[in-house]
């Protein structure tokens, strides 16, 4: 009778909040879906010829692709510049990475009018003048790095062990290129918006902003790399030993100082684009303090949150500072992309998402925490393979 | 400077230019301090 028990307690429910919340998502987003493709666009957004672009590029995109640089930063930081103590986190970070770009790219595909044209770009007509041309192509071309760079987790699974050492090989040239086509791709998204001069508020646009797109997906990179192992850490807790919570803890420390270093530079970036543009008085409006908003409160404030945590080894600071500082990189491309974006219009043509552009926003989201789910508890991504150990 | 009207481009690069040196070198100066207070509490 206790086997029996014993049994019974063992057999974990599938209604747990994070099951049910995600189900409600996912069903709620194959509506949604199905309504995009059979209605279009307008049945489902609150797009229109003043907002082309809305939600699913200021989030699903723009904050997409920042908030997964956490791959080629993590990279650089472990293989080009000899961090082998982080290495830990390198596994993570791909993943993270590669599932973030995959989503965006499903994300865009809800966006453009004929989704299954996606490649014509590359194969029918370049448009090699054009920025988002270069955008696209080194999203592709990273989406490619990306699954390369987390194929000798699968194949170690899969204990495929000739391809994984293969893969392996390679992971020192796939960093390089993707740190390049991060490089290019992370700019360029900023250099978008040197197009709208006179639609982007003057204390947003700037001749640097492709500077500021791609220092802030630095900060990016490293902020979500910290959220994320953190929220991993506590979610699959027992996947780790207590070595692996020992280098968590480094971690955190090390790129909380990185991070540190980087928004004092990218705040004195965005101070010398201000002077550059000379627009001192506006400061003083309304979208002027919102600008001093983001300016203090999201980016010198966790500069100073991370150098304090940092100094005084406060673990929880800097997880707080960390979500702090994904949240500014959010809201500075929500910014730039929608909130001071035709900032001259009157607030009757102003454009605000409809639920059901949320709903998608919210979609891509969970099944990108679901993908990463399945592969964390199947796959050796927070913990070596005990076939393979940690030789990569 | 800063408060004079602008009239021609020339003026508004050197303003902007000048300003722009001048929060360069202020953040080169400033860069030491906030390094050793990073760096104050790391074990040698």
């Amino acid at each position: 009778m206790s086997q029996a028990v014993v049994q019974t307690e063992s057999k974990p429910s599938l209604l747990t909040p994070f099951n049910v919340i995600a189900g409600i998502i996912v069903l709620a987003g194959l509506f949604v879906t199905v309504l995009r493709f059979t209605k279009g666009l307008g049945a489902v957004t609150n797009l229109n010829n003043n907002y082309p672009w809305g939600l699913w590029i200021g989030f699903d995109l723009l904050c997409g692709v920042a908030l997964a640089a956490g791959g080629y930063v993590t990279g650089a930081g472990v293989y080009l510049f000899g961090n082998r103590k982080y290495h830990a986190a390198v596994r993570p970070a791909i993943l993270t990475a590669f599932l973030g770009y995959s989503l965006v790219v499903l994300a865009l595909c809800y966006d453009v009018g004929r989704p299954w044209r996606l490649p014509y770009p590359f194969v029918v007509q370049p448009g090699t003048s054009s920025v988002l041309f270069e955008v696209g192509l080194c999203v592709m071309l990273y989406l490619i790095v990306l699954f390369l760079e987390f194929t000798p987790i699968p194949l170690e699974w899969l204990k495929l062990r000739r391809l994984r050492d293969f893969m392996v090989k390679l992971t020192i040239p796939l960093t390089i290129l993707g740190v390049i086509l991060s490089t290019m791709h992370q700019s360029s998204l900023g250099a978008l918006y040197l197009l709208v001069p006179y639609k982007l508020h003057p204390l947003w646009y700037s001749s640097y902003l492709p500077v500021f797109f791609f220092v802030s997906s630095i900060v990016a990179g490293l902020s979500m790399v910290i959220f994320e192992s953190s929220l991993s850490h506590k979610h699959f807790a027992y996947q780790l030993d207590e070595r692996a919570h020992q280098e968590h803890e480094d971690l955190i420390l090390g790129f909380s100082k990185a991070a540190a270093v980087a928004l004092f530079g990218y705040f004195g970036i965005k101070l010398v684009g201000l002077a550059a543009g000379n627009n001192w008085s506006l400061l003083l409006t309304p979208y002027g303090l919102w600008f001093l908003v983001e300016m203090l409160g999201f980016i010198l404030l966790p500069c100073f949150l991370y150098a304090l945590g940092y100094r005084d080894r406060n673990i929880p600071l800097l997880k707080f500072t960390a979500g702090l500082t994904v949240f500014g990189i959010v809201l500075n491309r929500f910014n730039i992309s929608l909130i001071a974006f035709n900032w001259q219009l009157p607030l009757s043509q102003r454009y605000f998402p409809s639920w059901m552009e949320i709903t998608i926003s919210a979609f891509v989201v969970t099944i990108g925490l679901i993908a990463f789910r399945f592969i964390v508890t199947r796959m050796p991504v927070l913990r070596p393979h005990p076939e393979f150990g940690d030789s990569h | 400077m800063l408060f004079q009207a602008i009239h021609t481009l020339q003026e508004f690069v050197t303003t902007t230019k000048a300003v722009s040196y001048l929060i360069a070198v202020a953040y080169l100066i400033a860069f030491p301090f906030f390094w050793r207070f990073l760096t104050a509490r790391e074990k040698k």
